[in-house]
């Protein structure tokens, strides 16, 4: 019974000791994932031609990636992850800066005619 | 050594679990902060509609960053804050494009009543302008056909219209009752047409005395003058003159002729009668 319990305690803290080993590996495709969806998004409103204020938008995020990505070649795979999420988000202000920018000048032509 | 064993393999385990108590404070303070503005940008009028993704995504990576404040070390909340605020700004952009959205579809369907409404009052004016130009055609028409009812004849001077003697009062210049009414056609040419002038030439048979005659046929002549003006043809366009017995066309010694002599010739100057005679 004894023998049991050490094993079991044993198997316990080895377990606790793994985990951390996993969340790392799971933190280097989450960071590769996000880098990649964020480029993906960054790609599609500057084909989109966002420009202006969204355009200064677009650079931050543009440059957040440029820190995501050089964080992930150094194995900072936690801190990449959320960079790569900040552009993410920031691109995505972006497309909605641009829209409501374009927006607002189509109510202006309205209002002018 | 078993004891030992155990001791050590026990605090390695509650070790794991014990993690979580040693979350940091000032995370949590900066956590419950992103928390509070993304209540207020909810409250926001439209956000909670349009931008519930953004906030949602904000709401979900806060949850996620709690559960591993406890695990890791402190600094992480203000991380994130740069993904937070342009998660909860997009939403407060997406509330704005939906508004504004809902402001130009209105503001467009205006502008499409406006013009869809010019255009209506363009056709309604086209169509009465249409319908006014087919009335005057109609009434050219008319006015044509009843000059050629006139059987008007080419003079040195134009086409002229011959008045016999039977539209006067006998002896008298006074056009009879209902005689007028037979130049209306003419006035209403006239009227329609101010460059052609007029000339009114009287004539008499032989019988009478000449002087009496020139100014029986002067007479006449002024008559139908008048009787023009009085259906709205300037004066100044028509020209009157009494040739009393002097230029007959038929013979004064028959009765025949003598009716054929006592006229009142109208003539549109320098008007073909031809054209008239032509009209359909």
């Amino acid at each position: 019974m004894k023998k049991l319990l050490y094993i079991a305690l044993a198997a316990a803290s080895l377990s606790a000791l793994a985990v951390p080993g996993a969340a790392i590996a799971g933190d280097e495709d989450d960071a590769r994932v996000a880098i990649a969806a964020a480029k993906a998004k960054l790609d599609a409103a500057e084909k989109a031609g966002v420009g202006g204020n969204a355009g200064d938008v677009l650079n931050r995020s543009r440059s957040v990636l440029d820190e995501a990505n050089a964080r992930f070649r150094k194995d900072e795979d936690r801190h990449a992850l959320v960079l790569a999420q900040e552009a993410d988000a920031l691109a995505d202000l972006a497309a909605a800066t641009a829209e409501l920018r374009a927006l607002e000048n189509e109510r202006s032509k309205i209002a002018a005619n | 050594m078993n004891k030992l064993m155990l001791s050590l393999a026990a605090a390695t385990a509650l070790a794991g679990v014990a993690g979580p108590a040693f979350a940091d404070k000032t995370d949590k303070l900066v956590t419950d902060e992103y928390r509070e503005k993304i209540a207020v940008a909810r409250a926001e009028p439209g956000v909670a509609e349009y931008g519930a993704v953004y906030l949602d995504r904000a709401s979900d990576r806060i949850a996620k960053l709690d559960k591993k404040l406890d695990n890791d070390k402190s600094g992480q909340a203000e991380a994130v804050a740069g993904e937070i605020n342009a998660l909860i700004e997009t939403a407060r952009t997406r509330a704005r494009i939906a508004m504004l959205k809902a402001d130009v579809e209105r503001a467009k369907a205006q502008a499409a009543a406006q013009t869809n409404e010019k255009v209506a009052d363009a056709q309604a004016t086209a169509a009465s302008a249409q319908a006014d130009a087919a009335a005057a055609r109609a009434e050219a028409d008319r006015l044509k056909a009843k000059m050629r009812d006139y059987q008007l004849k080419q003079t040195q001077f134009g086409a002229t219209l011959v008045l016999q003697d039977v539209v006067f009062e006998t002896g008298k210049a006074d056009l009879k009752a209902g005689s007028a009414q037979r130049l209306q056609p003419l006035a209403q040419y006239l009227q329609a047409n101010p460059a052609v002038k007029v000339r009114i030439d009287g004539h008499t048979d032989s019988q009478g005395a000449d002087a009496y005659n020139q100014q029986l046929s002067q007479a006449r002549a002024e008559a139908v003058r008048t009787a023009l003006a009085g259906m709205g043809v300037a004066s100044d366009r028509i020209t009157a003159v009494g040739h009393g017995e002097t230029q007959p066309v038929a013979d004064n010694k028959i009765a025949a002729g003598r009716q054929q002599n006592r006229r009142v010739e109208v003539t549109l100057v320098g008007q073909q009668a031809d054209a008239f005679a032509a009209v359909n």
